[in-house]
């Protein structure tokens, strides 16, 4: 069981990804945004980060490039479907500042959990 | 924020010399840009996303486009149906063993070998450069439009609750 912050903006999809992680035993908090995110960064208390890309206030490039700063590196799993970059760019670009595993929308819940293990070192 | 001056100009042009061989050298082995895109798409996105829909989304563009560029693939045999790994009900493209093996020689290919030869703390410096470039580029342009693909989840991201 690892514990899991989820970044999505969308409420609904949001309520889904946590609740397809905590069917697998994980503990899950959630952020609707990456200054929010950020704000609950500042206590170590995660073990994985789920961060979709697209999204208002701080989106998830800007995200990762804050925590890149920070003095521990937490796992992250980055999820987009695309919009104003295409999807291929924005999972490129997490990549790119560290992700450890990418998914596109939709994804399977299998598909999640295999990611989240990816980026676990399971 | 300093003046533009003639080394923003270089860097800027250096930047479109590359994007402009990357495109020249993607008509390769019988195939335009957008179809070697397909054939990366298919090998390294996850399963569920590997439909027109999702392709359109990952190269946005039109789902015509996509379509078009699909059906040419299907043509040279390089992709074709599948069934998804953990829902037998959905049908999802895949690379073929000839798509497989053409995607050996994708000519991307040449630029990450140049990339493969720089010093590791070079690439991660890169990395971050084409990162904050791209973004700047795409995404600050792009802010209070952002939002797009969210409302065109609402059929296929239902796959996602399963």
């Amino acid at each position: 069981m690892a514990r899991v912050l989820v970044i999505e903006d969308n409420d609904d999809f949001r309520d889904t990804l946590a609740a397809m992680l905590r069917s697998a035993g994980h503990d899950v908090q959630c952020a609707g945004n990456g200054r929010e995110a950020l704000d609950m960064l500042a206590s170590p208390a995660y073990d994985l980060l789920i961060t979709d890309i697209l999204m208002p206030e701080v989106d998830g490039i800007e995200l990762l490039t804050a925590m890149r700063k920070m003095p521990s590196r937490l796992p992250v799993v980055a999820i987009s479907g695309g919009g104003s970059m295409p999807a291929s760019l924005a999972l490129s670009l997490s990549t790119s500042l560290g992700a450890s595993a990418v998914l596109f929308k939709p994804f399977h819940t299998q598909e999640l959990l295999e990611a989240v293990d990816l980026a676990l070192g399971a | 924020m300093s003046a533009k001056g003639p080394l923003h100009y270089a860097v800027a042009d250096v930047i479109e010399h590359i994007g402009r061989r990357l495109q020249s050298l993607a008509y390769a082995e019988g195939l335009n840009p957008a179809q070697w895109t397909l054939l990366r798409f298919l090998a390294r996105s996850n399963p569920s996303a590997r439909t027109p829909t999702g392709f359109a989304r990952f190269h946005l563009t039109t789902k015509n486009a996509a379509t078009q560029t699909i059906d040419a693939l299907r043509r040279k045999k390089l992709i074709r149906s599948g069934s998804h790994p953990h829902d037998q009900r959905a049908k999802l493209l895949e690379l073929t063993s000839e798509g497989l093996r053409t995607l050996q020689r994708d000519p991307m290919n040449a630029l990450v070998s140049a990339l493969d030869r720089l010093p590791e703390d070079d690439l991660h410096h890169l990395a971050r450069i084409t990162s904050a470039l791209a973004h700047d580029l795409y995404l600050a342009a792009g802010r209070g439009s952002a939002q797009p693909s969210k409302g065109r989840e609402e059929d296929d991201g239902t796959r996602t609750g399963n």
